[in-house]
C-alpha cells in the first residue's frame, strides 16, 4: 500500500517537474533575443510588442505638463503632422523642438549618433565592429568634441543646444517600453539620453557626408604610373561648357592674400595595397533665387533642393519656429536645434554644397613601432593617442588606439580598410571637420536674419561643410556665397598625398571670409547653384580640382535666362525638368561613330529611336534607358584598360565628353590590351553592342520593359535596410546630372519654393513623411506626390491663435 | 469556466503594468487554487491567456488601424494577414496552457502529500 502511494507521489513529480521546467524555458526563450530575432513574447504582446506601434495618424488637443520648460509653449499640427512652435523664449523653443522632434523621429536621431560615433556594436554586437573602428578612426568624437567645446563657450548656443538636450530627454523620460519606436524592439534596446555631444555628432556626421571624400590616394598613383601630362589633361577642372555659380566675369572686389608657394617633391608615396570597390560620391544639389524683376509678383523667389541619400525615417523634418525675435519656418535635422533650409518672414536661404577640398593626407615617419614620435620639421616630435573603447553587445570591449600627429588622426596605420579603400595607409589626416565650429551659431542667426547684411554676418560663422548659401529678401536682394572656411592653398594643394615632415606642406592660413566668392544683385537678375565650379579661372585662390559635372547648373541658367514673369508653379517645372544634357553633348557623336550597316533591325530601331529622341529622361523613356548603358559601357571601354585597377579612378565625366563630343585623347581610347589600335568609331560598336545585349539579356526584347523607371527602380529604404519598412518601385523621372536628380537611391531630399513679399507663399515636399514610425500612415505619405512633382504649399503661422483650416490640433505645454 | 475567467481578467489587468511573461504566473497560480482536472486545467490556460492577446490585437486592429501589423506580415514573409493573430493568440496561449497544468500538477503533489498524511 505504501509502496504504491510512493510510486503514485512520485509519478506526479515526474508530471510537475518537468511542466514546470519547460514552462520557465519557455518563458525564458521567448524573454530573450535569439541571433536577429527579436524576443518574441515582448514582440509579439499586443500590450508591449510591435501592435503597439499601430497609428492611426489622427491628431488630438493635448494638455502637457512638462518641467523643463519656463513658460507656456504651444504646439500646432498642421495636417502633415508639421508642428508649428509657439514659445515665449528662445529656451522654451528649443526645448519644445527637441520634445517633438524626439516624438517623431526619436530612433532615427539616436541611430544616426551613433553610427556616427561608432557605437552600432553596442546594438548589433560583434559585425560592426569594423565600421566602429572605422568610425573612431575617422576622429568623429575627436571632431564632434571639438564642435561641442565651441558650441559651449557661445552663450546662445549653448543655451539653444541645453534646451533641445532637455528636450529630447523630456520625451524619452516619459516612454514606457510599449511607447519605444519599433526599431528598438526590433533590435531589443533602449533609448539612452541625449546629450549636446550627440547635437555636435550630427553635425559632423553632415560634414563626413558632404565634404569626407577625397581621391589624393588614387591622384597619387595614377602620377606615379602616368606622369604629370596625363594628369594635367585628364584630371583637371576642365567643364564641358564653363558656366560657374559666380557669373564669368564678376569682379573679385578685394586684394587677395598672398598664395604660398609649394615646396619642391611634395608627392609621396602612397600604399600598395589591393583594395575592392570604388566609393560613388554622388551629393549634389540645386538652388537658386530669381530677382522681383523676373517675376509676376515682383518680389523675390527661392528655390532649394539639395541632393541626398533617400532613406526612411527622412532625413529632414519640417517645423515651423516661433519667438518673439524668430518665426522661420523650412526642415530642421533631427537631432539639431533650428532649421537648416527654409525662411522666414523677410528672407529665404537654402544651401547646396561647395565640395571644397577641405581633407588633406599627409605620410607620417614614425620613429619606431611603438608610433611615440613622428618625424616634422627635422626633429622628433611626440604623437598625442586616444584610446577608443568600443563596447559590444554580449562580449568584452575592444580596444583601439588612435595615433595623432599635429595633422590629425592616423585613419589607416597598416591595413586598407575595405569600406573606405580611399583611405591612404601610414597617413595622417588634415580634416576641418575635426576643428571645432561655429555652424549652430550660424544657423541660429540664419533664422532670424532680416536682410542680406545679416545673412553675411550669419554666414562667417559656418566653416564646415561649406555650402553655397543661395539667398531672396523682402527688400529685393538676391545673392549666393560660396561659403565656408578654406584653407589659403596653392594650386593642387591637396590633390596628391604630402609629405607630413615638411612643414611648408601644412594648411598655411585661410581665406578671409569676406574673399569667399560671392555675388550680390547680378545683373542677368539670378543667382543658381548645382555644385558646378564656383568660379571661372580669375578667382585668385585655389578650392578643388574637381566640382560636379556642368550640366545641371547650366541647364538651370539657360532656363532662368530666358523666363520672365516667373511663379512659383514655373519654378516647381524647373526642379523637375529632366532633359539629359549629356545625352545632348555626346549622342550625336557617339551615333556618328557608330557604323549602322552592320546593325540587325532591332539595333536599327534602337539607334533610329535615339535620333528621334527629345532627350528627356521621362519614366517611360526607353532612349534615356538606352543611352544611360551605352555611354556608361563607353565610358568603361575608353577608361578601364588604363584606369580600372582598384588603386585608380576614372577622369571626370567631362573629360569623357570632351573625349567623344571632340574625338580627342585617341591614345587612351585605344585599349593597350589589344594588338590593334581601337579609335572612337571601334569603341563606339562595342559599348553600343554590349549594352543593347546586356539590356535585351535583363529585360528581354519587348521594349516596355525597358522604361526607364522600371530600370531605374527608385527605392527609398530604411536605414536598416528593412525591405518592408522600405518604399520600392517608385515611379520617377530624372537621374544624376540631369536637374532631376532623382537616381535609384539618391536625389530631391527637400525641393522648396519661397515667395516672398508682403505675404510670404511656401511650398516643399521631401520623399518621405514626418512620422519616422513606419507603423503610421505619415511615415511615408510625400513619397508619391513627390515622385510626381508635386508639392504641398506649406502652412505658416503668424501668431498661436491664427485661424487656419489646415491646423487639424494644438498641444499645450507647460510647467 | 471560472477558472477560465479568473486567467483571463487577472492576466489582463496585471499586463498594462508588469511584463508579459506574468500571464504564466496568473495561470499557473489559478490553476493551483482552483484547477480540478488536468486537461480542463490546460485548456483554461490555453484559452485564457491566447484570447485575452487575439482580443487585444483584434482592439489594437480596431482603434488604432493595421499599418505596422501589415508591414510585420511582410517581414516576417506571411502568405496572409489572419497568420499573425494565430500566431499572437498561440504565444500566449501555449504559455498560458503550460503554466497553469504546471499549477495545477503542483496542486496534486501537495493535494495527495495531504491525502497521504491523513491515511
Amino acid at each position: 500500500m505504501l509502496l504504491l502511494l510512493v510510486i503514485f507521489a512520485a509519478m506526479k513529480w515526474l508530471l510537475f517537474v518537468p511542466a514546470t521546467l519547460i514552462t520557465i524555458l519557455l518563458c525564458w526563450e521567448l524573454n530573450t533575443k535569439q541571433g536577429d530575432l527579436p524576443p518574441i513574447g515582448t514582440f509579439f504582446s499586443p500590450f508591449t510588442g510591435f501592435w503597439q506601434n499601430n497609428e492611426t495618424g489622427k491628431i488630438s488637443d493635448e494638455q502637457l505638463k512638462i518641467p523643463g520648460v519656463k513658460d507656456k509653449v504651444i504646439v500646432r499640427m498642421d495636417d502633415n503632422m508639421v508642428p508649428h512652435i509657439f514659445a515665449q523664449n528662445n529656451y522654451d523653443l528649443y526645448f519644445a523642438q527637441g520634445y517633438i522632434t524626439a516624438k517623431y523621429r526619436l530612433w532615427q536621431m539616436e541611430f544616426q549618433t551613433a553610427a556616427a560615433a561608432g557605437r552600432i556594436s553596442e546594438i548589433v554586437g560583434n559585425r560592426a565592429i569594423d565600421y566602429d573602428r572605422q568610425q573612431r578612426q575617422w576622429g568623429m568624437v575627436y571632431g564632434a568634441e571639438n564642435t561641442e567645446k565651441a558650441m559651449e563657450s557661445d552663450p546662445q548656443c549653448k543655451q539653444a543646444a541645453d534646451a533641445y538636450t532637455a528636450g529630447v530627454n523630456a520625451w524619452i523620460n516619459s516612454l514606457s517600453e510599449k511607447d519605444f519606436p519599433i526599431e528598438y524592439k526590433l533590435l531589443d534596446y533602449k533609448p539612452e539620453l541625449w546629450t549636446n555631444l550627440k547635437c555636435a555628432l550630427l553635425l559632423k556626421y553632415l560634414s563626413y557626408d558632404l565634404a569626407g571624400y577625397s581621391d589624393d590616394f588614387y591622384l597619387t598613383n595614377i602620377l606615379k604610373k602616368y606622369g604629370e601630362p596625363a594628369v594635367d589633361s585628364l584630371f583637371v577642372n576642365r567643364p564641358f561648357v564653363m558656366d560657374p555659380i559666380i557669373p564669368q566675369g564678376t569682379p573679385w572686389n578685394f586684394t587677395p592674400l598672398a598664395i604660398p608657394s609649394p615646396p619642391q617633391g611634395t608627392m609621396t608615396n602612397a600604399g600598395k595595397f589591393p583594395f575592392d570597390h570604388q566609393p560613388n560620391p554622388n551629393n549634389g544639389s540645386n538652388n537658386w533665387a530669381v530677382s522681383g524683376s523676373k517675376t509676376a509678383s515682383g518680389y523675390p523667389i527661392l528655390c532649394g533642393d539639395p541632393h541626398l541619400s533617400l532613406n526612411l525615417p527622412s532625413l529632414w523634418f519640417q517645423i515651423q519656429l516661433v519667438s518673439p525675435d524668430c518665426n522661420v519656418s523650412g526642415v530642421s535635422l533631427p537631432g539639431t536645434p533650428t532649421v537648416i533650409i527654409g525662411f522666414n518672414q523677410h528672407i529665404a536661404w537654402s544651401e547646396t554644397n561647395v565640395d571644397a577640398d577641405v581633407l588633406d593626407w599627409y605620410s607620417v615617419k614614425f620613429k619606431d613601432p611603438s608610433c611615440n614620435e613622428y618625424f616634422y620639421n627635422n626633429e622628433w616630435k611626440p604623437t598625442t593617442k586616444r584610446i577608443e573603447v568600443i563596447k559590444v553587445r554580449g562580449e568584452k570591449d575592444v580596444l583601439d588606439t588612435v595615433v595623432y600627429t599635429h595633422q590629425g588622426p592616423v585613419v589607416a596605420m597598416s591595413k586598407r580598410s575595405e569600406m573606405r579603400p580611399y583611405i591612404p595607409t601610414g597617413c595622417a589626416m588634415r580634416w576641418l571637420g575635426h576643428d571645432g565650429g561655429f555652424e549652430l551659431r550660424a544657423l541660429l542667426k540664419l533664422n532670424r536674419a532680416g536682410n542680406y547684411d545679416d545673412y553675411v554676418n550669419a554666414l562667417s560663422d559656418f566653416n564646415c561643410p561649406a555650402q553655397n548659401f543661395a539667398f531672396a529678401d523682402d527688400a529685393n536682394d538676391i545673392a549666393i556665397w560660396v561659403n565656408g572656411k578654406f584653407p589659403l592653398k596653392w594650386k593642387d594643394q591637396g590633390k596628391f598625398l604630402m609629405d607630413g615632415s615638411n612643414p611648408a606642406n601644412d594648411w598655411q592660413g585661410w581665406i578671409p571670409h569676406n574673399q569667399d566668392p560671392h555675388v550680390k544683385n547680378p545683373p542677368r537678375g539670378f543667382v543658381a547653384s548645382s555644385n558646378q565650379s564656383p568660379t571661372d579661372s580669375t578667382y585668385p585662390y585655389y578650392l578643388n580640382w574637381r566640382y560636379e559635372v556642368f550640366t545641371r547648373g547650366h541647364r538651370v541658367n539657360e532656363r532662368l535666362a530666358n523666363m520672365n514673369h516667373i511663379t512659383a508653379d514655373s519654378m516647381r517645372l524647373l526642379q523637375f525638368d529632366v532633359k539629359n544634357l549629356v545625352a545632348e553633348s555626346v549622342l550625336p557623336s557617339m551615333i556618328a561613330h557608330l557604323d549602322t550597316t552592320t546593325l540587325n533591325s532591332f539595333q536599327k530601331q534602337l539607334i533610329q529611336k535615339m535620333r528621334d529622341w527629345n532627350l528627356e529622361a521621362t519614366t517611360t523613356s526607353i532612349e534615356q534607358t538606352l543611352f544611360q548603358e551605352w555611354w556608361t559601357d563607353l565610358k568603361y571601354d575608353i577608361w578601364n584598360d588604363e584606369f580600372g585597377n582598384d588603386s585608380m579612378t576614372f577622369p571626370e565625366g567631362e573629360i569623357s565628353m570632351r573625349t567623344v563630343a571632340y574625338n580627342v585623347n585617341q591614345s587612351w581610347i585605344d585599349n593597350k590590351n589589344t594588338p590593334q589600335v581601337e579609335t572612337l568609331n571601334d569603341v563606339c560598336k562595342e559599348s553600343f553592342h554590349d549594352a543593347v545585349d546586356s539590356l535585351t539579356k535583363r529585360y528581354g526584347t519587348d521594349l516596355k520593359n525597358w522604361q526607364w523607371a522600371k530600370v531605374k527602380d527608385t527605392r527609398i529604404t530604411h536605414l536598416l535596410r528593412i525591405p518592408a519598412f522600405s518604399k520600392k518601385n517608385v515611379n520617377t523621372p530624372g537621374f544624376n546630372a540631369i536637374v532631376n536628380a532623382t537616381g535609384a537611391d539618391h536625389g530631391p531630399s527637400w525641393r522648396m519654393i519661397v515667395e516672398l513679399g508682403k505675404q510670404v507663399h511656401a511650398f516643399g515636399i521631401y520623399p518621405g513623411g514626418q512620422s519616422g514610425n513606419p507603423g503610421s500612415p505619415f511615415y511615408d505619405n510625400m513619397i508619391d506626390k513627390w515622385s510626381r512633382g508635386e508639392q504641398n504649399e506649406l502652412v505658416i503661422l503668424s501668431s498661436a491663435d491664427e485661424k487656419n483650416p489646415h491646423i487639424v490640433s494644438s498641444i499645450t505645454i507647460n510647467h | 469556466m471560472l477558472l477560465f475567467f479568473l486567467i483571463a481578467v487577472l492576466s489582463f489587468l496585471l499586463q498594462f503594468f508588469l511584463p508579459w511573461w506574468t500571464l504564466a504566473i496568473v495561470a499557473f497560480g489559478c490553476a493551483f487554487f482552483l484547477g480540478k482536472k488536468s486537461v480542463p486545467s490546460f485548456l483554461s490556460g490555453f484559452f485564457g491567456c491566447g484570447i485575452v492577446w487575439l482580443l487585444m490585437s483584434l482592439f489594437i486592429h480596431f482603434t488604432k488601424g493595421d499599418v505596422m501589423t501589415n508591414r510585420i506580415v511582410e517581414l516576417i514573409s506571411l502568405p496572409d494577414s489572419w497568420i499573425i493573430y494565430f500566431i499572437t493568440f498561440l504565444v500566449a496561449a501555449i504559455v498560458g496552457g503550460l503554466a497553469s497544468i504546471s499549477g495545477f500538477y503542483l496542486k496534486m503533489i501537495i493535494s495527495s502529500k495531504k491525502e497521504s498524511q491523513t491515511t
